[in-house]
C-alpha cells in the first residue's frame, strides 16, 4: 500500500511541477514580493513550498521572464518580482497552450 | 524576534548560502531573511516551525544551484560511454600487450591492469565533467554525420535537428569496417608509436652476455632522437586519426575515404622527411656491431655493407609507399563500390 502511495504522490508532484511556472507567471502582472506570492497562490488553492518558489523566481528572472528590484523604503528591504514584456508574451502563449491541453484532456476523460 | 530565534534564523541562512555560488550569496541572504521574517510573522512567531517548513537547508541550496546533481548529464552520457569504452579497450589491450612484450624482452614484467584502467576512467570522466561545466557541446558522432552533409553542400539542412534524411541506408555488408580490426589497429599504433618514440633503443642488435641482456645497439640515431620525435609523433597521430574516423563511421563512406586520403598523404610526406631529410639511422651502428661481434662487413652480400648509402631508407620508403597505396586503393574501391551516403 505504501508503495502505491509513493507512486501517487510522485505522479502528483510531477503533474504540479508542470503547472507551477504558469501559476507563478499568472500572479506577477503587478510586482509582488516572495511571501506575498506564496500566500496569494495558497489562497487560490495552489500550494507551493517557499524552497521551490524562491529558486524558481530567480531562474525565471535569469531567463528574462521576470524582473526584480529591492524596495528599501519600507520597514525592511523586500525583493519585488514582476513580469517583463517578454514574460507577458510568454505567459499568454503558455496560457493558450494550457487551455488547449485542458480542452483535450476533457475530451479524453469524457471518451474514457 | 528574540535572540534565540534570530540565532536559529542566522544559522539556517548560513547553512544555505555556504552552499550557493558566491556571486549570489549576498542576494540570497537578503532574500531568505525577508522570507523567514515574513513566515515568522505569519506563523505566530514560532521559528522552529518556520524552519521545519522550509526543510533541509542543503536541499534548499541545491534548488538554488540549478538542480545539477550529476557529474555527467544525460546530454553527455551517450558520448561519454562511447569514448570511455574505446579508451578502456585501448588501455586494456595495450597493458596486456606491453606486459607480454616486456616479459619477452626483460624476462619479467610487473602486471598492472587495474591501475591504468582506473586512470583512464578517471581522465575520461574528468574531461567530460569539465566539458559539462563549461557547457561545451560535444557531439562527436553527430558532428561526423553532418560534416558529410556539408560535403554534399546540403547547407539548408538544419544541422542540429535530427531529420529522417540524415539516416544512412543500411550499409552493404562488404562496406562494413570491422570494429575489432580497427581497435586492434589503434592498439598497434599506440604500442608501436610508444616504442618508437620512447624506446627506440629496442630496435637494434641485442648484446647478450651469459644469456643476460647487457645492452642494445640501436639502429636509430638516438642522439638526434629529440628532433625526430615530433615528426614521428605526427605520423602516428595521423594514422590514429584515420583509425578513429573508421571507428566512428563503421563503414566505408566519403568521410572515411577523404580522411584516409588526407592522413595517408600526410604520412607519406612526413615519412619522406623522416627517412630522407632527418638523420634517423645511427651513423655508428655498423662500427658498434663490428666492435661488439667482431664480424667484418666487407662482402657486398651483406646488407650492413649498404648502411650509409641510403638504400635502407629507400627500401623502407618503398614499403611504406606500397602499403599506403594498397590502403588508399582499398578504401577508394570499397567506398565507390559499396559505400553509402545519406540521401541529400
Amino acid at each position: 500500500m505504501g508503495e502505491e502511495k509513493d507512486i501517487l504522490s510522485g505522479l502528483i508532484q510531477e503533474l504540479r511541477r508542470g503547472t507551477l511556472i504558469l501559476s507563478v507567471l499568472s500572479q506577477l502582472k503587478e510586482a509582488k514580493y516572495g511571501y506575498a506570492l506564496v500566500q496569494n497562490l495558497e489562497e487560490k488553492g495552489v500550494s507551493i513550498d517557499p524552497n521551490t518558489l524562491y529558486p524558481l523566481l530567480r531562474r525565471l528572472e535569469k531567463q528574462g521572464l521576470l524582473a526584480s528590484r529591492w524596495e528599501v523604503g519600507e520597514s525592511k528591504p523586500r525583493k519585488y518580482y514582476r513580469r517583463t514584456p517578454q514574460g507577458d508574451s510568454i505567459y499568454l502563449e503558455l496560457r493558450a497552450h494550457w487551455e488547449a491541453i485542458a480542452v483535450s484532456m476533457k475530451d479524453l476523460f469524457e471518451e474514457g | 524576534m528574540n535572540e534565540k530565534d534570530r540565532e536559529l534564523m542566522e544559522r539556517y541562512i548560513y547553512e544555505v548560502i555556504r552552499r550557493v555560488p558566491s556571486a549570489h550569496k549576498e542576494d540570497i541572504r537578503m532574500e531568505l531573511q525577508e522570507l523567514i521574517e515574513d513566515m515568522y510573522e505569519a506563523e505566530s512567531s514560532n521559528m522552529e516551525s518556520v524552519l521545519s517548513k522550509l526543510g533541509d537547508p542543503a536541499e534548499f541550496a541545491k534548488k538554488y544551484r540549478d538542480d545539477r546533481s550529476y557529474v555527467i548529464s544525460p546530454e553527455y552520457y551517450d558520448n561519454y560511454v562511447w569514448v570511455l569504452k574505446i579508451v578502456l579497450i585501448c588501455i586494456a589491450a595495450s597493458s596486456i600487450l606491453s606486459f607480454i612484450v616486456s616479459t619477452i624482452i626483460d624476462g619479467f614484467a610487473e602486471a598492472d591492469l587495474i591501475g591504468p584502467l582506473i586512470y583512464g576512467f578517471g581522465m575520461v570522466t574528468l574531461v567530460f565533467a569539465i566539458l559539462e561545466r563549461l557547457k561545451v557541446k560535444v557531439d562527436i558522432r553527430e558532428k561526423k554525420v553532418w560534416s558529410v552533409n556539408n560535403l554534399n553542400d546540403d547547407i539548408n539542412l538544419n544541422k542540429k535537428a535530427w531529420a529522417p534524411n540524415q539516416m544512412r541506408p543500411v550499409p552493404n555488408k562488404k562496406s562494413l569496417i570491422s570494429r575489432t580490426e580497427t581497435i586492434a589497429g589503434l592498439v598497434f599504433i599506440m604500442i608501436f608509436g610508444a616504442m618508437m618514440i620512447f624506446a627506440p633503443q629496442l630496435f637494434g642488435a641485442y648484446v647478450f652476455d651469459d644469456g643476460k641482456l647487457v645492452r642494445t645497439i640501436s639502429i636509430f640515431n638516438l642522439e638526434q632522437w629529440p628532433t625526430i620525435i615530433p615528426v614521428l609523433s605526427l605520423i602516428f597521430f595521423a594514422s590514429f586519426i584515420d583509425e578513429i574516423i573508421k571507428l566512428v563511421a563503421g563503414c566505408y563512406c566519403k568521410m572515411v575515404m577523404i580522411g584516409n586520403i588526407v592522413t595517408c598523404a600526410l604520412q607519406l610526406v612526413l615519412s619522406v622527411i623522416v627517412f630522407k631529410v632527418l638523420p634517423i639511422w645511427s651513423p655508428t651502428f655498423v662500427d658498434e656491431v663490428v666492435a661488439e661481434f667482431g664480424k667484418e662487413i666487407t662482402s657486398k652480400g651483406d646488407i650492413l655493407f649498404y648502411w650509409e648509402t641510403g638504400l635502407l631508407s629507400n627500401i623502407v620508403l618503398a614499403i611504406i609507399c606500397v602499403a599506403t597505396a594498397i590502403e588508399i586503393g582499398t578504401t577508394i574501391y570499397k567506398t565507390m563500390r559499396y559505400g553509402v551516403e545519406p540521401i541529400s
